[in-house]
Order: C-alpha cells, then sequence, then structure tokens
C-alpha cells in the first residue's frame, strides 16, 4: 500500500464525522435515558451519586460533632449514635470513596487508554444500578431508624443475632453485599478494558501511569472483595438460618470474621489510596512542566504494594491475641509496605523539585495531601507498633488516624482531579478566588477538627461511646474539634457550589487549558459520546507532546476505526504488551437488560432481607432469565472476513477471534470466584485450627458414593465440553451439540450429588459449624454444577441458533474455563471435606 | 497457545516473584497457626516447628532468588514492549526476592506458639 493510499483523504468532514459518530454512541432522551451504557455516562452517574452519599455521610459526621461538642450531651441517645456513627463509616467507605473511584475510573479509563468505550458497557449499567439500589436500601433503613448500628466492620458477636436481634445488621450485610457486587463488576471491567482495549501502539510502557494505577487498584478490588463477600453471606446465613459459623459454642469463631473483613479491610485502605496517589502522579508533572521521575520504578512500586497489602490484614487484629510469631510476620509485612509508598514520595519530590510548580487550585490540593498525608503515615507508624497499639486502640487517636489517611490520601487528591479535569469534563474553566476560599476552610478546618483528636484519644477518650463526662479534660478540645468540622463542612459545601456554577455559567476554555499531554486532552470538550473521532497510533507516553496536531487529525479521522459503518460501535482491541491491534470490538448501545437485570437481583436481596425465600427464588429464576437475554444478544450471525480499520490496515471483528474481551471477562471472573473459594477455604481450616474439637468425630460424614460420583462427572465434564470445541473446530455440528448435551448431563449430576451431602449424610447445618460448613461447600459445588448446565444448555442453543461456527467459538473456551474451574472446587472440597476423616 | 494466552502469561511473569512471596506468606502463617493448634509444637518444644518453618523460608527464599537470577540471564526477544517489560519483571524479582527472605526475619526473633 502507498503513502498516499495510508493517509488518504478520509471520505467525510470533521464535522460530519462527528455528527454520525454521535448518532451511533449517543443515549436516548426521556425514559431511553434507563438504558444508557456509554461509560462517560454512567460513570458521571456515578460520580455525582458518590457525592450523594458524601453528603449524606457528612452530615451523619455532623451529628456525630454535634453530639460530641460538649459533655453529657443528649442531643443523640447511645442508640441512635450507634446508628449514626455506623451509617457514617460505611457510608463513606463504601458507597463514597469506593464507588466513587469506579465511577472515575468508568469515566476516565477509555480516555486515557484513547478508546471509545469499556470492554463489557452492560456491566457498567449494571453495576450502577447495583450501587443506587444498594445504597438506597441503607439509606432507606436509615431513615426508617433501622440502620445498622454495629460499626462499620460489624464484628461478631455484636453483630449476631442475640446481640443485635433487629433487622438492623441484615440490611448491612445484604446492602453492602449488593454495593459489591458492583464493585466487582467494575473491577472485571476495568481488568478487561486495560488487558485489550487500548489505542494502538499503546504498549504497557507507554499507558498513562494512571492507567497502572487504576490497573492495580482493580486488582486489589477483584481479590479484596470477595473476601468480605463470603464473611457477609456467611454472617447471614448465621442470622437468617442459624448456621453457627461465628458461634463459639457450636464450633464456630468471632475471629473468622475479623479475618475475612480485613483480609478485605486492609487493602480497601490502599484500594482507596491507590487512585489518589495516581491523581498525583497525574497532575504533578503537568503542573511541573516536568516528565513524571521514575514512571518504571514506581509501576514495580505498585506492583509491590498490590501484593504486601494483603500480607497485613491481622495488624487490625493486634488486641486479639493471636500468637505472637503470627503477628510478627504482620509486622513484617507492615514494615515492608512502607517502601513502595517511599518510592512514589520520592518519586513525587524529584518530580516537583526539577519542575516549575505552577500555583493552581489542583496543586494547593497537592500539598494540602502531602502535608495531611505524612502526619497519617506518622501516626500509622505509631500504631503499627505492637505496644502501642494496645494503649491507643480503640480511643479517638485511632480516629484520627484514620481521617488523616483517608482525608489526605483520598479527598484532597480528588478534589485536586476535580479542578483538573474540570475543564475536560464541562469544557469551561473556573475562577480561582472561591475555590481557593473553599480550599482554606477546608485544610484549616480539616487540621483543627482532627488535630486535637490525638490529644483526646491519648488522652483516652474512647471512640464509638455516645458521651463522656465534663471532669475528663476533653471538653475544650472536642468544642475545638466539632467547631472545626462545621468550617470543614462550609469548604465542602463551597465546592459544590464552585463546581455547579463552573459546569452552568463557566467562561469557556479552550480544548486543554494545562498543556496536558495524555489522549483525554486530544478529546472536544465536553467529551462526546464517542470520546474521539479516530482512534491514534502513539508512539510515546506523552502523545501530545511528541505531534500537538494531534487532536484535530483525529478529528479529520485520520487514526484508526475513523469511518462510522454499519451502524456498528467499534474499537480496537489490541495485543496486550505491545498494544499492536488485533480486532475490531463491536460494543452493545442503550439497552434497558442491565436495569431489568439489576431490578431482579434487588429483588433477590430485599426478598431475601424480609425472609420471603420463595419470592428470593423466583428472584433468582428471573435473573437466569436476564443475564440469558443479555448473552444472547452479543456476537454474529455470520462468519466474517478482517475489515478495514484505517491506517491501511486490517483485523478481524472481535467475535471471529481466538480471545475476545468475553473470554478474559470469564477469566477475571473465575479469578474473583477463585478468591472466594479460597477465603472459603481458609474459613474452614481456620476454624479445624482454632475451634476446639473440631470437627466432633461423632459428626465425621464419611460416606463413599457421592465422591466418586462427583469425581467421574466432573471428569466426563472436561472430556465433554473438550470435545464439544473440537468437534465444532472439525464442522461436526452434530457431535458438538450432543458433547453439549452431556457436558450439561455432567453438571447436573454435579449439582444433585453435591446436595446429596448435606440432605442425607452431613450433619445438620444449625447443631454445629462443622455441619454449617459442610453444607455450605456443598452447596458451592451445587451451584457451580448448575451454573454449568446453563452455561450448556446456553451454548447448545447457540449453535442451534446459528451464533456458531468454527469461526466463531467462544462458547466453547468460556464453557471450558468454567468445567476447569469446577473440577478445581470439586477436587478441593472433596479433600476438604473427607480430609478430616483421614486425620481422625 | 495462542499469542494471546502467551502474553497473558507473561503478564503473570511479571508479577511471579510476588506470587512466590504471597506463598511464602501463606505457607509461614500457616503451617506456625496450624503446628501450634494442633498441639505439634509448643512453647516448651519448640524446635522441631522453628527448623521447619526456618526450612520452608529457606526453600522459598532461593525460589524466588531463583526466579529473579533465571529473569536476569533470560535472553531477549525482540518485542516493543520487551524492554520495559524485562526491567520491571527483573525489578520487581528482584524486590520479591528480598521481601521472600525480609519474611523470616521474625523466626529468628520471636517464639513460636507464644
Ligand atoms: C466530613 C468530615 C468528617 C468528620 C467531621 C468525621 C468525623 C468522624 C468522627 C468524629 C468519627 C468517630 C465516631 C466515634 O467513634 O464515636 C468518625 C468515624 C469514622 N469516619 Fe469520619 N468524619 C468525616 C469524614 C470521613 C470520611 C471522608 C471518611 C471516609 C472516606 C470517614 C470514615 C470514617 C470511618 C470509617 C469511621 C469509623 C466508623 C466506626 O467506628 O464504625 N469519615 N468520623
Ligand atoms: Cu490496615
Amino acid at each position: 500500500m502507498t503513502d498516499a493510499e495510508l493517509r488518504q483523504a478520509p471520505a467525510m468532514s470533521a464535522i460530519a464525522r462527528h455528527k454520525a459518530l454521535e448518532r451511533l454512541w449517543g443515549t436516548p432522551g426521556g425514559w431511553g435515558k434507563l438504558s444508557a451504557v456509554n461509560h462517560s455516562t454512567v460513570g458521571m452517574r456515578f460520580i455525582i451519586t458518590s457525592f450523594v452519599f458524601f453528603l449524606i455521610g457528612g452530615v451523619l459526621a455532623m451529628l456525630i460533632r454535634a453530639q460530641l461538642a460538649g459533655p453529657e450531651t443528649d442531643f443523640l441517645s447511645a442508640a441512635a449514635y450507634a446508628q449514626v456513627f455506623t451509617m457514617h463509616g460505611t457510608v463513606m467507605m463504601f458507597l463514597f470513596a469506593i464507588p466513587l473511584i469506579e465511577g472515575l475510573a468508568l469515566y476516565m479509563l477509555p480516555k486515557l487508554l484513547g478508546a471509545r468505550d469499556l470492554a463489557f458497557p452492560r456491566l457498567s449499567a449494571f453495576g450502577y444500578w447495583c450501587y443506587l439500589f444498594g445504597g438506597s436500601m441503607l439509606i432507606l433503613a436509615l431513615v426508617a431508624g433501622a440502620a445498622p448500628d454495629s460499626g462499620w466492620f460489624m464484628y461478631t458477636p455484636l453483630s449476631s443475632k442475640p446481640f443485635s436481634p433487629g433487622i438492623n445488621s441484615d440490611v448491612w450485610l445484604v446492602g453492602v453485599t449488593f454495593v459489591e457486587v458492583s464493585a466487582v463488576c467494575a473491577a472485571v471491567e476495568f481488568m478487561t478494558t486495560v488487558l485489550k482495549m487500548r489505542t494502538g501502539g499503546m504498549a504497557l510502557h507507554r499507558m498513562p501511569i494512571m492507567v497502572w494505577y487504576l490497573w492495580v487498584t482493580a486488582a486489589m478490588m477483584l481479590f479484596g472483595f470477595p473476601p468480605l463477600i463470603l464473611g457477609s453471606v456467611l454472617l447471614e446465613m448465621e442470622r437468617a438460618f442459624d448456621w453457627p459459623f461465628f458461634d463459639p459454642t457450636r464450633g464456630g469463631s468471632p475471629l473468622l470474621w475479623q479475618h475475612l473483613f480485613w483480609l478485605f479491610g486492609h487493602p480497601e485502605v490502599y484500594i482507596i489510596f491507590l487512585p489518589g496517589a495516581g491523581i498525583i502522579s497525574t497532575i504533578l508533572p503537568v503542573f511541573t512542566g516536568r516528565k513524571l521521575v521514575g514512571y518504571s520504578w514506581i509501576v514495580v512500586a505498585l506492583i509491590a504494594l498490590g501484593f504486601i497489602s494483603f500480607g497485613i490484614w491481622a495488624h487490625h487484629m493486634f488486641a486479639t491475641g493471636i500468637p505472637h510469631l503470627s503477628l510478627a510476620f504482620f509486622s513484617a509485612a507492615s514494615t515492608l509496605v512502607v517502601i513502595p509508598t517511599a518510592v512514589q514520595i520520592f518519586a513525587w519530590l524529584a518530580t516537583l523539585l526539577s519542575g516549575r510548580p505552577r500555583i493552581t487550585l489542583s496543586m494547593l490540593y497537592f500539598y494540602g495531601f502531602l502535608s495531611t498525608f505524612v502526619i497519617g503515615g506518622l501516626t500509622g507508624v505509631m500504631v503499627a507498633v505492637v505496644p502501642f497499639d494496645w494503649q491507643a486502640h480503640d480511643t479517638h487517636f485511632v480516629v484520627a488516624h484514620l481521617h488523616y489517611v483517608l482525608m489526605g490520601g483520598f479527598i484532597f487528591p480528588v478534589l485536586a482531579a476535580i479542578y483538573y479535569w474540570l475543564p475536560h469534563m464541562t469544557g469551561r474553566k473556573h475562577l480561582e478566588g472561591l475555590g481557593r476560599t473553599a480550599f482554606a476552610l477546608i485544610f484549616l478546618g480539616f487540621n483543627a477538627a482532627f488535630l486535637p483528636m490525638h490529644l483526646t484519644g491519648l488522652l483516652g477518650m474512647p471512640r464509638r461511646v455516645y458521651t463522656y463526662g465534663g471532669d475528663l479534660g476533653w471538653n475544650l478540645l472536642n468544642l475545638v474539634s466539632s467547631v472545626s468540622s462545621f468550617v470543614l463542612a462550609i469548604g465542602f459545601a463551597l465546592v459544590v457550589v464552585d463546581v455547579i456554577q463552573v459546569a452552568r455559567f463557566g467562561r469557556r476554555t479552550r480544548r486543554n487549558p494545562w498543556n496536558a499531554t495524555t489522549l483525554e486532552w486530544a478529546m472536544p470538550t465536553p467529551p462526546p459520546a464517542y470520546n474521539i473521532g479516530s482512534q491514534p497510533e502513539v508512539r510515546d507516553r506523552d502523545p501530545l507532546i511528541d505531534d500537538p496536531g494531534l487532536p484535530a487529525a483525529l478529528a479529520r479521522g485520520e487514526g484508526y476505526l475513523g469511518e462510522p459503518r454499519n451502524g456498528w460501535r467499534e474499537t480496537l482491541g489490541v495485543h496486550m504488551l505491545t498494544g499492536k491491534p488485533e480486532q475490531v470490538v463491536l460494543l452493545p448501545g442503550p439497552t434497558f437488560i442491565p436495569l431489568w437485570t439489576a431490578l431482579a437481583t434487588g429483588l433477590f436481596f430485599v426478598s431475601f432481607l424480609f425472609k420471603l425465600y420463595p419470592i428470593s427464588a423466583l428472584a433468582f429464576v428471573l435473573v437466569v432469565i436476564c443475564a440469558w437475554r443479555w448473552m444472547w444478544n452479543s456476537g454474529l450471525r455470520t462468519d466474517a472476513e478482517p475489515v478495514a480499520i484505517g491506517l491501511g490496515q486490517t483485523a478481524p471483528l472481535h467475535a471471529t477471534t481466538a480471545d475476545p474481551p468475553t473470554l478474559w471477562g470469564m477469566v477475571f471472573t473465575l479469578m474473583a470466584n477463585g478468591v472466594l473459594f479460597g477465603a472459603l477455604v481458609f474459613g474452614y481450616l481456620f476454624l479445624w485450627v482454632v475451634a476446639p474439637n473440631w470437627p466432633p468425630p461423632q459428626l465425621l460424614v464419611r460416606e463413599p458414593v457421592t465422591p466418586l460420583l462427583l469425581v467421574a462427572a466432573a471428569a466426563a465434564g472436561l472430556w465433554a465440553v473438550s470435545r464439544a470445541g473440537g468437534a465444532n473446530a472439525r464442522g461436526e455440528r452434530a457431535a458438538s451439540q450432543t458433547a453439549l448435551v452431556t457436558s450439561a448431563a455432567c453438571g447436573l449430576v454435579i449439582a444433585l450429588a453435591a446436595l446429596a451431602v448435606p440432605v442425607f449424610t452431613a450433619p445438620s447445618p444449625t447443631a454445629h459449624a462443622y455441619g454449617a460448613a459442610v453444607a455450605f461447600i456443598s452447596g458451592y459445588m451445587a451451584f457451580h454444577g448448575l451454573i454449568a448446565v446453563l452455561l450448556s444448555a446456553y451454548a447448545w442453543s447457540r449453535a442451534r441458533g446459528g451464533w456458531i461456527s468454527a469461526q466463531r467459538r467462544v462458547e466453547f473456551a468460556a464453557l471450558r474455563l468454567w468445567w476447569l474451574y469446577l473440577a478445581a472446587v470439586v477436587g478441593i472440597s472433596l479433600t476438604l471435606l473427607h480430609g478430616p476423616v483421614w486425620f481422625s | 497457545m495462542t499469542p494471546s494466552t502467551q502474553a497473558f502469561w507473561r503478564l503473570v511473569l511479571l508479577v511471579a516473584a510476588f506470587l512466590i512471596w504471597s506463598l511464602a506468606f501463606i505457607a509461614l502463617y500457616g503451617v506456625h497457626g496450624v503446628a501450634c493448634a494442633a498441639g505439634w509444637a509448643s512453647v516448651q518444644n519448640p524446635w522441631p516447628l522453628r527448623l521447619t518453618l526456618i526450612g520452608l523460608w529457606l526453600v522459598m527464599t532461593s525460589a524466588a532468588a531463583a526466579f529473579a537470577l533465571w529473569t536476569w540471564k533470560r535472553p531477549i526477544k525482540d518485542q516493543a514492549a520487551q524492554g520495559f517489560l524485562r526491567t520491571a519483571t527483573l525489578a520487581v524479582a528482584v524486590i520479591g526476592a528480598v521481601s521472600t527472605a525480609w519474611l523470616g526475619a521474625p523466626l529468628f526473633l520471636v517464639r513460636v506458639c507464644a
């Protein structure tokens, strides 16, 4: 192909292209807005909703401070205070911080990658609805006076039935799990997107640093949330059906909850902190006019941090009497985690010192971040020292530390990000005056509110206690705290006012007012639904330094996929390492199916909450039907040749390749699932080790039939699915379909055999935690067998309907992965269930 | 293996050193917990367990070190991302090995099962 053909004049003008793409990627108006799947739309909904929850959490904080302003206040009763601080913590962590991060990533990730959308747009929408519904459940409970009141980490036995008989704790468990579902969906989507859906030429080392941060964050969400989901499910099983996982009188252990919670909870701190740090690493180079120092080192540090942060969960449990050596391992890992954090701080300081910092609002928040975070880090080191922790544990010292870290590591960077990306999101620029006043109020108000808490904590003021005596010397410090936290609140209110007035009335600004270098600034502002007229071939980490004319060229369609065609929503799929274009991914348009699926899921959770189990069963069926409809509409009815993608290249459509994004979605879903199962294995072994006389020998399951059946069915299922795939590749359609039927039958055998264990042979799940564990593990196997049936049936119908051919074959790959996973689950479960027999 | 799966495993290699680290962490923590709870070791009779743990730790640390050495020696294949990927893998490997070694420190300082 000649050069002239390569850079051939595109067929349409930039305006015509804009109109055509906008028609393709836009969201309908009216009720149609509920069908939006576009990442900018859904991302913005996430962001705005999370700020609404921030407002609610903030009002709760004000109630707390009003109550603590003086001694012996009777503004809130002890019971109301418990609900208020629990909900404050829960809302801030689960309904504000995490969803805001998801929203930010949803909104920014494709733009940073130079892509047009995320890998699974309908999943984004589904995640949003789950978040909205789950969050609303919690808030409704608060309004009804039935909010959770056992603290944001819900320690058992306080949160278990005898001590919290009301519905309050159930609301937490069900509502938060619902919201968690959305976090795991987001994590799967982000993992896949970064892996496969970048623009051409964006090799790993050319990804903007923010993408690395979000990628590591997503990985941590993928591995961090499942233990909490498991813990919540187990605790809810205990509360609803009296399965005594956490009851020490029946072979359970309350410590199990603490382990599962902090297995999530400590990584959670980094899940919140990393995006904040990513924002810092993004804006510093822009406002100092200097490339980020130590890009590769930061990437390496992030990887290390991602792992190490999981090895410290028990440092929240120093006061629980775990053997010293076990704690020492956690202490060793805790000291280790300082190093990657230090690497980042040095990289920032080096960038700052070698550049010429401009003082903008974002930079003010950066300085606010730096000072606050350093204080939070220092007090963190103090509480990481075991003897000190025994002193400060559960006092306001911890409250102060926690807020220094969260405000410093998260809120300040987020405010910096708001002012940084505001011109991108709105196409308008703010005036600095109002923003600076807000900054001053926030910074001063925050420090004046929380510094004194270090002192009250050291003086012995316990956290979570609704009032205190007037003769303890805590009065003045608390008054200062309370007054200052209102100053802080006014600062936040000013930011809200500022942002709204900029979005409404701000002065229009040019495309890239900060002279930033990443691809989101190559897009029109505010960004159109399709993001970018055509996707660039990048040769550098900072494409806009390289080629200042790039935005205009892309708008003229001089990149990849610049010609709208066939009503397709197209974006590139690339090689994971090199970013070489490999496929054209066709994305789905607006649809109500995510909303229906989320409603069905919501029905499941709500009916469960109110113990209407037949309705829960019905809701489960509805979810399956929705999921079926959902998947059915993707893919192609006929084989297709590779298509032109611009720049003289061609690529196959994703449905005709060996590894469309769907497959990676399956891989990451199974990883999350595997972590959940791993946490289950851990829980089983933990009880075995910790609880006395566990399992009671007279209760042991000894029976050879079901294990044989399970192993045989797993092996046969694996064989069937590989035969189905092989026959399909050879064009033997009938044989392939028969093999799929076999696969479904094997799944059914697994489901039934697994269910037989708790029904016929195991001890009653309510009598002893061992029985409960056996029932739960068997149920897990049965559930996965059932899904194997459904997936096989689905593949079978697809094959019958002509959606599958030797070329279009992802169903087989996905089903095979499922079977591999299921077989592993069967093997491990059987070892767990029958292992104790060998030892007894 | 399709080129894509190959690329995926290459990414797994990038983090492999910390997979070893995780394994070491789980093994040390798990074996110690089980042994103390099951009564195979106690404060009075610490040496069998302590030696087992030290042995485990040595195995894990050598595995991590061997992996680092292997990444160092690995021939360079030419690919666009290879320069960065190679350096990053090596750096992660070295840091992972040091981190794994560091996990063993408490074995020499703290009493088992206390
Ligand atoms: C807006 C300013 C804020 C104020 C004035 C404030 C105030 C407080 C106070 C006084 C407590 C201790 C209650 C007690 O133990 O008696 C508390 C707890 C807590 N706060 Fe905040 N907070 C604020 C913002 C935040 C933010 C932004 C987050 C997280 C992103 C957060 C997360 C938490 C958590 C997790 C707890 C622990 C709740 C529990 O003990 O269960 N707070 N807050
Ligand atoms: Cu922690």
